[in-house]
C-alpha cells in the first residue's frame, strides 16, 4: 500500500507532439526502407556484376566454357546452351542430339530432354508419356520429388513404380521411375531416369537403386549463363 | 480513450479485483483490471496495447509491445509495405533483391524499435551483443555447420524425418535463446518484456542469418532469376517473413516466461500453468517440430505456407496471452505516484503500475518514457 497520497487533478491530455520521441514516423521510414533498401542494392548490384544475366539468343547461342570438375567430365549442349557435369568413370553419353541426351550407367539410364511445355506439370506429363507402356507396365505415380532441382534452379518432380520388361525380351522386373523438370532463360528441361526398386530408401531415395549415381549430373546441370 | 467519464478531484475507489484503495478512472491502476467489470482478465484490452484485444495475431503490438499506438503504426505500415515490397520482386523474378528483403525487413525494424523505447538502458551495445549479433553468429555457424553434411540428394535433404524434423528444430530453437541467458541475471533487466525483447531480437538475428547463408546460392546467381515465380514467392515469404515471426514468437515465449520465473515481481493473481515456464516452453518446441515435421511430409508449397502461416498466428495469440497476464501479475506493488503523462495515451494521470485511464502497463511503455514528465507549457493547473 502507498505510503501517501498525492493531490490528482482533473485528468488532461498532453498533445501529442510534446510527449518525447526518438524517430519520428519519417525517421522510421526513411531509416528503415535505406537500409534495406542500401543492402539488397548492394549485394544485388554484386551478384549482376559477378553473374551477369546472359543475351537472349538471337541465331546462336553458345555454350559457356567452364573448367571442369577434377575427376569429371563435361557435357555441353551447343544448341541449348546447357552443360551438364557427370562422373566419367560411371556414366557415359549413349544419345547425344540437339533435344537430349542420355546416360548410361550400371545404376541405370538417365536422360535430359529439351521441352517446350507450358508448365512445368506439363513437362513432367510429356515425359511420362514418352515411356513404352510396353516396357513400363503397371506405372503407379509413388509421390512428388521433395526440394526437386536441376542444379540450383528449383523445379518439380515426380516417382512412379513400374514393372520393367525390357523390349529384348530379357527378365521383367520393379523399377522406379523420377521425371524431375526445370526451367531457366526460357529453356524447360526434363530428366527422366529409372532404375531396379530399391526398398532401402536410406540408400536409394524413393527406391530408386541408382540414385546415388543420377544425383551427380542432376547436381552438375548447368542451365545458360549459369 | 476509456469509456467512462474521467475522474474529477481526488476521488479513491475501490477496486472490485484487488480491493485496494485507488484512484478513480476506467482502470485500476495498481492491478490493471476494469473497475467496471466483475472478471479481472480484461481480455478485451491486451495491457501492453490496450486499443487492441488481447486475442489478436497481431505482429508489431506483440512482438514490439514497448511502442506506443502512436509509434506503433507507421511500424506496422513499414513492416505491410516492406512484405508487398518482397512480393512485387519476387514476382518479377528478381529473387536475390525480394530475398534480401524479406530477410532484412523484420531485423531492421527491431533495431530500430530497439532504439526506439531504449530497452538496452544504459547498455546498448552488451544488449545488442548479447541478443541480436549473437543471433547472427549462432545463425550462421548453425547453417555452415548443416551444410557441411548434407547434400543435394534426390529427395530434397539428406536426412530423415527425426533429424529435420526433430533433432534440428531442437537444436535451433535452444540456440536462439542461448544469447538472451547472458543477460538473465542482469538486475536492471528484471521484466518479462525485457526477457521477450531479448529472445526475439536473438531470433531474428538468428532466422537472418540462417535465411542468408542457406540461400547464399541464390543471392550469388543472376540478378534475375528463373523458376516459377509464385513458388519462388511463397519459398521466400516463408523463409524470411513467416519463419522469422514463428521463430520469434517461440524464443520470445521461452525467454519472457523464463524472465518472470527468475525475477519474480509476480503477485501471483494470474498464475496459471498453462502460461508458466514450463507449457511455454513445451508449447514453442512443440510448434517448432510440428512445423518442421509438417514441411517434412508437405509437398504442396501452398498448402506448406498457409500451414506455417496459421501457426504464426496461433502462437502469436498464446504468446499475447501470456504476456497480457505476466503484465497484470507484475502490478503487485500498490503505489500511487505523482502526475505523470502516460505514454499510451498521453494523459496526465497519477504515475501507477497502469494507467488508470486506459490501462496500459507502465512497464509495456518506453523506458525513456515512464517518469512521465510532464512537458512544462501543457501542465494542468
Amino acid at each position: 500500500m502507498s505510503a501517501a497520497t498525492p493531490s490528482w487533478g482533473p485528468q488532461a491530455a498532453v498533445p501529442h507532439a510534446q510527449v518525447g520521441r526518438k524517430l519520428g514516423d519519417h525517421h522510421v521510414i526513411f531509416v528503415a526502407g535505406g537500409v534495406i533498401a542500401a543492402i539488397v542494392i548492394v549485394i544485388s548490384a554484386i551478384a549482376a556484376l559477378v553473374h551477369p544475366n546472359p543475351p537472349p539468343c538471337a541465331l546462336y547461342c553458345g555454350p559457356q566454357s567452364q573448367p571442369p570438375l577434377p575427376a569429371a567430365s563435361t557435357y555441353t549442349n551447343r544448341a541449348h546452351g546447357f552443360s551438364i557435369d557427370y562422373p566419367a568413370g560411371e556414366l557415359t553419353v549413349a544419345v547425344d542430339q540437339a533435344d537430349l541426351v542420355e546416360f548410361h550407367s550400371d545404376g541405370g539410364p538417365i536422360d535430359f530432354r529439351v521441352v517446350r511445355a507450358a508448365s512445368l506439370d506439363d513437362a513432367i506429363s510429356q515425359a511420362q508419356q514418352q515411356l513404352d507402356g510396353s516396357e513400363f507396365q503397371d506405372m503407379q505415380e509413388v509421390g512428388s520429388v521433395r526440394g526437386a532441382e536441376l542444379g540450383y534452379v528449383p523445379g518439380k518432380g515426380a516417382v512412379w513404380s513400374a514393372t520393367y520388361q525390357p523390349s529384348d525380351g530379357g527378365d521383367s522386373g520393379p523399377v522406379r521411375i523420377a521425371i524431375i523438370a526445370a526451367q531457366s532463360h526460357g529453356l524447360t528441361v526434363v530428366a527422366t531416369m529409372f532404375s531396379d526398386y530399391d526398398s532401402d530408401t536410406d540408400l536409394a531415395p524413393y527406391g530408386l537403386s541408382g540414385a546415388q549415381t543420377f544425383d551427380y549430373p542432376i547436381s552438375g546441370f548447368h542451365f545458360p549463363g549459369q | 480513450m476509456s469509456d467512462t467519464t474521467p475522474a474529477q478531484g481526488n476521488a479513491l475507489v475501490r477496486c472490485p479485483h484487488c480491493e485496494e484503495q485507488v484512484p478513480a478512472g476506467a482502470y485500476c491502476g495498481s492491478c490493471g483490471g476494469h473497475l467496471g467489470e466483475e472478471q479481472p482478465h480484461r481480455r478485451h484490452s491486451y495491457a501492453a496495447a490496450p486499443y487492441e484485444s488481447v486475442h489478436r495475431a497481431a505482429v508489431i503490438s506483440t512482438l514490439f509491445p514497448h511502442l506506443p499506438h502512436r509509434n506503433a503504426h507507421v511500424f506496422r505500415e513499414v513492416f505491410g509495405g516492406g512484405v508487398a515490397v518482397v512480393i512485387l520482386l519476387a514476382a518479377l523474378r528478381l529473387y536475390t533483391p525480394a530475398t534480401l528483403a524479406a530477410a532484412l525487413l523484420l531485423p531492421v525494424l527491431y533495431v530500430l524499435y530497439l532504439y526506439e523505447v531504449e530497452v538496452y538502458e544504459h547498455e546498448p551495445w552488451s544488449v545488442i551483443a548479447a541478443t541480436f549479433i549473437t543471433g547472427v553468429v549462432l545463425g550462421t555457424v548453425y547453417s555452415l555447420v548443416l551444410s557441411h553434411f548434407s547434400d543435394l540428394a534426390l529427395n530434397g535433404t539428406a536426412h530423415g524425418p527425426f533429424i529435420s524434423g526433430v533433432v534440428l528444430p531442437v537444436i535451433i530453437l535452444l540456440l536462439m535463446v542461448a544469447g538472451p541467458l547472458l543477460l538473465l541475471d542482469r538486475a536492471h533487466f528484471d521484466e518479462t518484456l525485457d526477457g521477450l525483447t531479448f529472445g526475439v531480437a536473438s531470433a531474428l538475428g538468428f532466422t537472418l542469418a540462417v535465411v542468408v547463408a542457406g540461400e547464399w546460392h541464390v543471392l550469388t546467381t543472376t540478378l534475375r532469376g528463373s523458376g516459377v515465380p509464385a513458388d519462388s514467392m511463397l519459398r521466400i515469404v516463408r523463409g524470411g517473413i513467416v519463419a522469422a515471426v514463428v521463430n520469434a514468437t517461440t524464443a520470445g515465449l521461452i525467454t519472457a516466461t523464463l524472465w518472470q520465473r527468475r525475477h519474480r515481481h509476480a503477485a501471483g493473481r494470474h498464475r496459471s500453468a498453462w502460461r508458466g515456464l514450463p507449457a511455454s516452453a513445451l508449447v514453442a518446441f512443440l510448434a517448432q517440430i510440428g512445423l518442421a515435421l509438417a514441411s517434412y511430409f508437405i509437398d504442396d508449397l501452398l498448402l506448406d505456407v498457409i500451414v506455417w502461416a496459421m501457426a504464426a498466428m496461433l502462437l502469436l495469440v498464446w504468446l499475447r496471452v501470456v504476456l497480457h497476464h505476466a503484465l497484470l501479475d507484475e502490478g503487485a506493488e500498490h503505489h500511487v505516484g505523482p502526475l505523470g503523462v502516460c505514454a499510451e495515451c498521453h494523459h496526465v494521470v497519477p504515475t501507477m503500475r497502469f494507467c488508470p485511464d486506459c490501462g496500459a502497463a507502465r512497464s509495456a511503455a518506453p523506458k525513456h518514457l515512464r517518469s512521465g514528465a510532464i512537458p512544462t507549457t501543457e501542465a494542468p493547473a
